[in-house]
């Protein structure tokens, strides 16, 4: 394959206004030269007729206990109206549930048409979900994003998996009628929350990171003030995304010979 | 629909006192015999529980959320029967935490208070306090005033089943019948109908459990749920699990396992209003 015909999609999510696509395919051009698109949310895919079954499909890749895998299970009525909502309203924020990473790829790729699902082809799938995947501790982590075909890239994951400061848990929970702004003003340590336009800002980084290992580069960085850096705290994550450099100084070179590769 | 409502007051005259004596100048009642009484009161409860052997909604539970819920449904002329275990409605609506009986509620859930008439201070912003038992006579005057009918020391015992396992209505008995081991007592129980059951009976979500246990509901383990997202999960998740059954208030937590909560009695009110709402919308297309 000729690199140059290379074609990243993001497909936008309408249930988080904050995540501006137009703004992260700007920047994957800027900073890459790789051809890319937006294109309308995955779900508006789902043919009428065929509501039903995806809405099933999407209650079975829930995850209904956090410390059992997944493997199958009969959804109830109530859990695939939910989804069916939730298909017919790509704009409705997904909240409380989390979903098995794995099983969403196999879906979305479902969605995506023979062209899209060829080799030159790079799709990013933005979603409201929360995603994760099953750790070798025998428990479900939340997730920012999910390298695989397509890419998963979840705004909510950027808010709920790297853990917020220690304080705010404690203070949450003695206190539960405090709101999240109430804490997070009396607990030191910033965060990234809902509605903010740093999650974009901040998800660049994991467009990038998708971008590498599809080229696969090793993409995780030692260094924490990169964006190639794995942040497991939001202090991290912002110091990584947010903060500046952008890069360190190998990833700074190694975005340069990208750029130039799919410019030349 | 509300038209046999009599409302019939009749206090015996009982024997003076030499108290009451000395109070011959106050008003008295009009006598009646103990038959007239007994007639008035069973008439007044056959004619009732006649015409609500069929209704149009079974809310079982009279906390906070079953209240709300019901009052909401009678309030847009929905034909609505509350059942309650106990012999008093409110549930855990008439105490705060540690048996305060000051209750609080968060934005936006002061507009119930509001609609309720019942008042509050803001002590911080966005943060109410009410009175237990002044927001919990109102809510069920409130259910009162809006027509529902209240059967209480009634216990859900069993769901009445329709084609394709939909939801239609709940066998019950009296709760001390219930309550008696069976050798003891050989009451059986009886069935009423509806076209939407409503489980609004709290952490125990009776009548989610009695699906699950006949296998025909199989709901989340304990923990199924990311909390952190949104404070109000339980006003989220608040809809039809089945069909012909929707779960409120706390039996949402137990049926999509969240995490137990203190008395967040704002989201009690909101999710028993949220219930009424997916009761209207499945009852126009029933
Ligand atoms: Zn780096």
């Amino acid at each position: 394959m000729n690199l140059k015909d290379l074609e990243l999609t993001i497909y936008r999510d309408p249930a988080t206004p904050e995540l501006d696509e137009q703004e992260l395919c700007r920047y994957v051009e800027g900073t890459t030269s790789i051809n890319t698109i937006t294109k309308e949310s995955i779900l508006e895919r789902v043919d009428e007729a065929k509501v039903d079954v995806f809405s099933k499909r999407f209650a079975e890749s829930r995850v209904r206990d956090i410390e059992e895998k997944n493997e199958g299970f009969e959804p109830n009525f109530g859990e695939k109206r939910f989804e069916k909502r939730l298909i017919e309203d790509s704009s409705k924020d997904v909240k409380g549930v989390l979903y098995d990473a794995k099983k969403l790829e196999k879906i979305y790729l479902l969605l995506l048409n023979e062209q899209e699902r060829s080799k030159n082809h790079l799709p990013f799938v933005l979603t409201n979900r929360l995603i994760g995947t099953f750790g070798e501790d025998n428990r479900y982590h939340a997730r920012v994003s999910l390298y695989g075909f397509p890419m998963i890239l979840s705004s909510t994951g950027l808010v709920e998996a790297p853990a917020k400061p220690k304080q705010f848990y404690r203070k949450k929970r003695s206190n539960s009628l405090k709101t999240k702004e109430e804490i997070k003003e009396e607990t030191e340590g910033d965060f990234i929350d809902y509605g903010e336009n740093r999650i974009t800002k901040a998800m660049k980084g994991y467009l990038l990171q998708g971008i590498f290992h599809y080229l696969s580069k090793g993409f995780f960085c030692e260094n924490n003030g990169c964006r190639f850096y794995n942040a497991h705290w939001q202090q991290e994550l912002i110091n990584a995304q947010i903060n500046k450099p952008e890069f360190c100084n190998k990833h700074k070179k190694e975005i340069k010979e990208i750029k130039k590769r799919f410019s030349d | 629909m509300r038209a046999f409502r009599k409302i019939i007051i009749i206090i015996k005259n009982h024997e003076k006192t030499e108290k009451q004596k000395n109070c011959d100048k106050m008003p008295k009642f009009e006598s009646a015999g103990e038959k007239q009484i007994t007639r008035a009161i069973s008439e007044s409860f056959r004619d009732v529980f006649e015409e609500y052997a069929e209704s149009d909604v079974i809310v079982v539970g009279g906390g906070p959320s079953g209240l709300m819920a019901s009052r909401e449904l009678a309030k847009n002329d929905v034909k609505v029967l509350l059942i309650e275990a106990n012999n008093y409605l409110g549930g855990g609506f008439w105490l705060g935490g540690y048996l305060m009986n000051k209750l609080t509620v968060r934005d936006p859930a002061q507009s119930i208070l509001d609609e309720l008439g019942v008042p509050y201070e803001e002590p911080e912003d966005n943060l109410y306090v009410a009175t237990g038992p002044h927001a919990c006579s109102k809510l069920i005057g409130s259910a009162c005033d809006a027509g529902v009918e209240i059967l209480n020391m009634t216990k859900f015992q069993d769901v009445v089943l329709r084609r394709d396992n939909r939801v239609g209505g709940a066998v019950i008995n009296w709760t001390p019948v219930d309550a008696l081991p069976r050798e003891i007592t050989c009451v059986d129980p009886v069935g009423i109908e509806s076209k939407l059951v409503i489980d609004a009976t709290g952490h125990d979500a009776e009548v989610v459990s009695k699906m699950e246990e006949r296998g025909l509901l199989e709901t989340s383990g304990y923990g199924g749920m990311w909390v952190e997202k949104s404070e109000d999960l339980v006003v989220e998740h608040t809809d039809l699990i089945h069909p012909g059954l929707i779960v409120t208030g706390m039996a949402v937590s137990t049926t999509f396992g969240l995490p137990r909560m203190g008395p967040t009695f704002g989201s009690m009110l909101m999710s028993g209003k949220k219930a009424a709402e997916v009761a209207i919308e499945e009852l126009e297309n029933f």
